[in-house]
């Protein structure tokens, strides 16, 4: 198998998840990803929860999810030497990757207009709060803070619900980062320019919701009389019941809750009918055709009564009568039914890995599958510092004498 | 300007918002996108409401999700449709579609099929369960593969599961299938190899939940099988309160490092070394008892003068917003995400724009509208050489539009 981005080499210099799993993501493809530790320098963030309550382990997973196939560098930024030689790996980078504000990347003399005059090639990839342009632009780069700006806590729960924080936008981040800083790749293999590439958490949790912002936008378009409010207000949460298709929703059985989504309702309305035990259904009035299932008051009673008729048997029960059929019912699984799943067994997205202290440990992979270049789990993280030496003298063309020396200084560490 | 993808070909079978989203990414980068639609068009363009909102005259849904893009309507079962898309596959660099494995086979359009006509081809699926398995050949919605994956436990305990929004599996998972198509291309502009390459809503949706998948992995803990409730967070300082008007959300990880002040500013300083609550280990453990004196302080004022307050004390405090909080909101017009663009028919629009943004090669919409199989005939006579005698045949057959 051959890696599509083996002589790309990374610097990555920053603390959020969606820094981190970017690189992961480029080293994943076989890019040369040097972590840069920042000695002293903030702790990252949400990791410190990683290590309390249920969260906690021996096994210090998310580092070796958040930083695997990478080499380590810790370099004491405090000294002028080592920010001299952050500069120096960042100046031999194809692509360098932050989420240091400009303040601090200025400090470091590591701002794109100093590096792009000195390597125009570059890829300088930014990942921000709230985007690089705006009022707002330097807040913390705090996941939590951007969701609460995108607008769609208030609406995922049932009303009168606590709004609710769905998580997974430094993940979208890091997808974005990743595909924008392969885009640049392309563009400059193809004409030697390099350039400047900004994702935010807020770009990454806007981009989620897209097809729903959408629709709210689109509404200045209806005629006033559409929007009724309680019931389609894109800014209220929506009553389960009040679903726009009933036979596209989440309803309960006797222990765990399922999703059904149907197309072409009334091609399989009888068949689900017989299925359901509900034969009486059919023929009713106010359900007998897709029109008449989709009338607001209408589709209220017959989630009421669909409620009912699940809640009769087990998700179980109900998947066994299901079997075979061309529209379908899929179970509300939790975290422990899809680890064990055999479709996620099947594509790979759980890697079993064999720690060198902790024996057999399962990894969360990467979702992307190419037949030629597949992302490839190398090597777990590496410990702070611990290509120091290999790197500076790999790419700076220091002798290990140079390396001892700034190690008595402190500069690099170990 | 030209894009980073200029003068490349994508040819695009997708239906609905995953496949034409996914190739529309590379449209937005300047590439040439195709697609390629049954003579009834994408079942999109009947689209009637998202999530219980009117479409109303603007099909707002089929034209994000198509920008940029050329039509063709043209019958796949039919072998004369068959040869012009064989004809494309010989002249194009990349193929993205989001049909089912087994449809595609019946229309002689699986990998194997397609790599032997172009071996340099980039061919791009996006599935609902992922390229192997018993459930390769199934459809999905994405909040079907989304039930699956084990993220829907959210909110509340005892409340229905939460589905994160109308198409989102389906957008994320068009952003890994471009950014695999992206990977694909680099390594074939430098090898000359085309490949496959996968994604589905499933393992999209579970690498979204890395946040409670991977430490169930490593923990077993059955803490992350549960929903839990706002007034039981572990960190306290990581949590949404209720105020005299808007909810906010403090999002405070490192708590230790902004006790003392939260104390100050919610004039709570009394509680600042009370041994219940003075340090991230103990307030996880007495979680309910300070949630619930937070939500009592919070209670006494508005969002607005708790953001003042917490903000002389260099506090991680957001207001929660709503779409409308969101549509005036200074960061949405300063950044690329959503745009405005100049529409035929509705005028000025605001519309999904691109989650990045490039400072020398922007992104960028050329074209919204898309009519079913607009581009049909120059294609044919401009890309393939098909003569006007032919082209008539072919609608007299309903090969074509």
């Amino acid at each position: 198998m051959s890696k599509a981005l083996e002589e790309v080499r990374v610097v990555a210099l920053g603390t959020s998840v969606a820094t981190s799993l970017t690189t992961a993501y480029l080293a994943d493809f076989g890019a040369e990803v040097v972590k840069v530790e920042m000695l002293g320098g903030e702790c990252t963030g949400g990791l410190e929860d990683a290590k309390a309550g249920p969260y906690r382990s021996e096994w210090n997973y998310w580092a070796d999810f958040l930083d695997r196939n990478k080499e380590s560098v810790t370099l004491d930024l405090v000294q002028e030497e080592g920010k001299e030689l952050l500069r120096k790996l960042a100046e031999k980078s194809d692509v360098f990757c932050t989420d240091l504000n400009d303040e601090a990347l200025e400090a470091l003399g590591l701002s794109y207009g100093l590096i792009s005059e000195i390597k125009p090639e570059i890829i300088y990839a930014v990942c921000s709060c709230l985007g690089r342009h705006g009022p707002d632009k330097d807040m913390p780069v705090v996941d939590e803070l951007a969701a609460a700006r995108t607008g769609v806590m208030p609406i995922l729960p049932q009303p009168e619900q606590p709004p609710v924080y769905y998580g997974g936008g430094e993940v979208i981040a890091a997808l974005s980062i990743a595909y924008g800083v392969v885009a640049a790749l392309c563009h400059r293999d193809r004409t030697g320019e390099g350039q400047r590439v900004d994702v935010s958490l807020l770009g990454a949790n806007v981009y989620w919701v897209a097809y729903l912002f959408q629709a709210y936008l689109g509404t200045c378009f209806l005629p006033p009389d559409s929007l009724v409010e309680g019931i389609f207000s894109p800014l209220e949460p929506m009553w389960r019941r009040d679903g726009a298709q009933p036979l596209s929703n989440v309803y309960p059985t006797n222990d765990k809750w399922i999703f059904m989504g149907f197309p072409h309702t009334d091609l399989y309305w009888h068949d689900f009918c017989q299925t359901v035990e509900a034969e009486w259904l059919e023929h009713d009035p106010r359900f007998e055709n897709h029109t008449k299932r989709c009338i607001l008051e209408n589709r209220r009673q017959l989630a009421e009564i669909l409620d009912e008729v699940f809640t009769k048997r087990s998700v179980g029960e109900w998947l066994e009568r299901w079997e075979g059929k061309r529209y379908r019912i899929d179970c509300v699984q939790s975290p422990k039914d899809i680890v064990d799943d055999e479709q996620a067994r099947d594509n790979g997205y759980i890697l079993d890995v064999d720690h060198p202290t902790y024996g057999k440990v399962r990894l969360l992979w990467n979702p992307v599958q190419c037949s030629k270049t597949p992302p490839v789990l190398s090597s777990l993280a590496p410990y702070p510092g611990q290509h120091n030496l290999e790197v500076l003298v790999d790419w700076l063309g220091y002798t290990s004498d140079d390396v001892y020396l700034l190690r008595k200084k402190g500069v690099v560490v170990p | 300007m030209n894009g980073i993808l200029q003068g490349i070909r994508v040819l695009d079978i997708t239906v609905w918002a995953m496949g034409p989203v996914a190739s529309a990414h590379l449209g937005d980068l300047g590439a040439e996108v195709i697609k390629i639609e049954p003579l009834m068009g994408d079942g999109a363009r009947g689209m009637l409401s998202t999530r219980s909102i009117p479409m109303g005259e603007w099909n707002h849904y089929f034209e994000h999700g198509n920008r940029n893009k050329k039509s063709m309507a043209i019958d796949l079962a039919q072998d004369k449709g068959r040869e012009i898309l064989h004809s494309l596959v010989a002249k194009s660099d990349i193929l993205v579609t989001n049909l089912t494995p087994g449809a595609l086979r019946k229309l002689n359009m699986d990998y194997e099929t397609i790599s032997r006509i172009n071996p340099k081809m980039i061919y791009v699926s996006g599935t609902g369960y992922g390229r192997y398995g018993p459930m390769r050949d199934m459809p999905a919605y994405d909040f079907q593969a989304w039930a699956r994956s084990g993220l829907m436990l959210k909110g509340e305990p005892g409340q229905p599961p939460i589905y994160a929004g109308f198409a989102t599996g389906d957008i994320i998972t068009a952003l890994f299938l471009a950014f695999g198509a992206l990977i694909a291309l680099r390594h074939r502009e430098r090898t000359g190899m085309g490949q496959e390459v996968n994604a589905s809503l499933l393992g999209s949706a579970m690498q979204i939940g890395a946040g409670v998948l991977q430490p169930y992995l490593a923990t077993a803990d059955d803490y992350f099988t549960r929903q839990h409730s706002r007034k039981d967070a572990l960190n306290p300082l990581c949590n949404v309160y209720p105020t005299k008007d808007k909810w906010i959300f403090l999002c405070m990880h490192d708590s230790d490092r902004f006790w003392a002040n939260l104390c100050k500013a919610l004039a709570l300083e009394e509680l600042e070394h009370d041994p219940r609550f003075s340090c991230a280990e103990a307030r996880m453990r007495n979680a309910s008892a300070l949630v619930a004196t937070l939500d009592g302080v919070f209670a006494t004022r508005s969002a607005a003068e708790w953001l003042e307050e917490c903000n002389r004390f260099d506090l991680i405090i957001s207001p929660i917003n709503n779409f409308a909080d969101l549509a005036s909101d200074p960061q949405l017009q300063e950044n690329p995400y959503f745009v405005n663009f100049d529409h035929p028919r509705f005028g000025e629009v605001r519309v999904r724009g691109f989650p990045v943004e490039f400072s020398k090669t922007p992104c960028s919409i050329r074209n919204l509208i898309l009519e079913l199989g607009q581009h049909t005939e120059e294609i044919l006579t401009e890309e393939l050489g098909y003569t006007w005698d032919q082209i008539t045949q072919l609608k007299d057959a309903r090969v074509i539009l």
